[in-house]
């Protein structure tokens, strides 16, 4: 074992970070120390999710789909009514190490759509910014997996077809993509085996199949003679390698011990959070106290500052400021393969704002700025044993209910607004706190009324929502049940 | 240091970059996100780089934060066998020794990394790792010591 081997065995930076890297900091010597253009959002569907599904769209087509591109071989395997498992076999030795660069540009969009600024290939309705809209990828055929060593497999498919896109055969499938299965995610897949890739668009709800469709023959694909190594570039054994990520258990029980740290309205305690001592850098600060002064509870929104609230505030209200009320579904997920999600309850609620007044103090010696704050409504009620996370779907729904699905804000979760913005993304983080001096900030969170004597209140800056977390449960909820 | 300066150090450093943003993450698309978040705070925070030859650690421990920054908010796990698996199909090549770096603690694993792929000192990574000198060596030791286990290393010892 030589340690010092370890640098040489890392893989190389990927194509696209090189490239972000690179425009990033040209950008920032550009704009000086301004705003950068961020990455877009991930929208809608992970590409990783999309490539599964490419995969298994072609496969339903059999092994007819790639018939010119002898190199390949098809192994489908139909599991249950909605899911597919399949796998591919390539002949390796003729795999080239290096692809064409493609060039796409869309000859046509639908009027209104715009392209991302993020260099991507995305383009998406100016209203609608983080959702819909047309994501356009490519893929590299590689030959990393087989179907007897990581077969592909997929779930809610619900119907696929095949279409001929300006002579080339394309795929279109809907997927079972929300929890109801009101909804259905359109996307396509065109292969081009001449330069081993595929194409894969993602159609959002506001984008008709006969768009879609008119993209796709439109589309302006060409080589531009120049060449990426494999390893340089997205292809499928990676997206599904990545599949096998793994997430944290979520702890949604906690013994009377580990709730030892219940506050009261008006107590003061540490928030541990992130903040500057100097300009740019930020750090763990521990010299930060929260108290909180006051909540009230109205369905009366005009308290709120309209300039600081949210699209989705702003929609959970009615012409006269005042909170619509809540639809709930109660969902029975289905397991993908035999059986697709069901809405097996519905109600409706009334919604009510809690409007929560905190200040904030600097204990510390020195001054600090863009201070971090968050708040988070967390449900939790008593049981038998010590304390569990409340769980609507499972303790209001019927039908063996596992989620919901609600048409408002009304949940449990981080704050729909903060009255104090700053920081690199202007939200919530109080601009400066010298020592010793305390600042009032308002927070509001929209809350279902028949579960407003379920609420505690969180300022854990580490994120996450319906769990008990070890920094949580150390820094302790604030009891401001009603 | 001057913005021009800032950038070709940048340039310069960014496979070391997204080694270091792997070792905590993984995923590549989360290494991305950590590392452009990294760049423009270094550029809006230069003013707070006192020393030039401190640029490299304070690069460093910038690009941390935000890949911790990344894990709290995602809660993402770090991934022990399932990363091992993929690695066998991001890299066709992939070797055991960086397979079972990342098998280690995440503490362990960064502690590594620094000292051995990127050449800090002891003491730079216990300032990177906002950390003692004697607690970075206790990582370094323990790690060793895993990672021999891990390896079932019959070739001597770890330097």
């Amino acid at each position: 074992m030589r340690l010092e081997d370890l640098k040489e065995q890392y893989p190389k930076v990927p194509e696209d970070i090189r490239v972000m890297v690179e425009d990033t900091v040209k950008q920032q010597l550009k704009k000086g120390a301004g705003k950068t253009e961020k990455r877009g959002k991930k929208r809608g569907v992970s590409l990783i999710r999309i490539i599964a599904a490419a995969l298994i769209a072609v496969m339903a087509l059999g092994a007819t789909g790639f018939a010119s591109v002898k190199l390949y071989q098809w192994h489908i395997e139909k599991s249950g009514d909605y899911g597919i498992r399949a796998g591919i076999t390539i002949d390796s030795k003729k795999i080239p190490e290096e692809i064409p660069v493609l060039s796409i540009k869309p000859g046509y969009l639908p009027e209104g759509m715009l392209a991302a600024q993020d260099g991507s290939f995305s383009y998406y309705y100016a209203k609608t910014p983080d959702e819909g809209g047309l994501s356009i990828s490519t893929v590299a055929m590689d030959a990393d997996f087989s179907p007897e060593r990581l077969p592909v497999s997929d779930k809610y498919v619900r119907s696929s077809e095949i279409l001929d896109i300006g002579g080339k055969e394309a795929i279109f499938i809907k997927t079972q993509t929300d929890e109801d299965g009101k909804l259905h995610m359109d996307k396509m897949y065109i292969a081009y085996p001449e330069y081993w890739q595929i194409l894969e668009i993602y159609i959002g709800q506001d984008v008709t199949k006969a768009q879609a469709v008119k993209v796709a023959e439109n589309l302006e694909i060409r080589d531009t003679g120049k060449k990426k190594p494999l390893l340089r570039v997205w292809t499928w054994s990676k997206a599904l390698a990545s599949r096998n990520g793994r997430y944290e258990k979520i702890k949604t029980t906690a013994s009377e011990k580990e709730m030892k740290n219940i506050h009261k309205i008006g107590e003061r305690f540490t928030v541990p959070t992130i903040a500057s001592a100097a300009e740019g850098e930020d750090l763990p600060v521990n010299s930060i106290q929260a108290k909180v002064t006051g909540v009230r509870i109205t369905e009366d929104a005009g308290l709120l500052n309209s300039k600081l609230m949210s699209k989705k505030l702003k929609a959970a209200l009615d012409e006269d400021g005042r909170l619509r009320n809540n639809q709930i579904d109660y969902i029975k997920s289905g397991n993908g393969t035999e059986s697709l999600d069901q809405t097996v309850g519905k109600e409706k609620v009334r919604q009510k704002l809690v409007y929560v007044t905190v200040e904030f103090t600097n204990t510390g010696k020195e001054d600090l700025k863009n201070v971090l704050y968050m708040g988070n409504f967390e449900g939790i009620v008593k049981t038998q044993t010590g304390y569990a996370i409340y769980d609507r779907a499972v303790w209001k729904g019927a039908d063996g209910a596992d989620r919901i699905i609600t048409s408002s804000l009304g949940m449990f979760g981080e704050m729909d607004y903060y009255d104090s913005h700053g920081g690199s993304r202007n939200n919530n983080y109080i601009k400066s706190l010298n020592a010793g001096e305390s600042v009032t900030v308002h927070m509001g969170k929209i809350i279902n009324a028949d579960e407003l004597d379920k609420m505690y209140l969180s300022f854990d800056t580490a994120g996450g929502a319906q769990e008990f977390t070890k920094s949580r449960l150390e820094m302790g909820y604030v009891d401001i049940r009603q | 240091m001057t913005k021009e300066q800032l950038g070709n150090l940048v340039i310069d450093l960014q496979e070391s970059l997204y080694r270091i943003a792997k070792t905590v993450l993984y995923n590549d698309a989360d290494c991305m996100d950590a590392m452009q978040e990294a760049i423009v705070k270094a550029f809006s925070g230069l003013r707070a780089l006192k020393h030039d030859s401190y640029a490299k650690t304070w690069l460093v421990r910038i690009l941390l934060n935000e890949c911790y920054m990344i894990m709290r908010k995602e809660k993402k796990l770090v991934p022990l066998e399932a990363a091992s698996e993929q690695m066998v199909y991001e890299q066709k090549d992939y070797q055991d020794l960086y397979t079972a770096v990342l098998n280690l603690p995440e503490a362990m694993r960064t502690a590594i990394v620094l000292y051995y792929a990127e050449g800090f000192s002891v003491k730079e990574i216990a300032r990177i790792q906002e950390t003692t000198e004697s607690a970075v060596k206790n990582r370094l030791f323990r790690a060793r010591s895993k990672l021999r286990v891990l390896l079932d290393d019959g070739e001597g010892e770890a330097k």
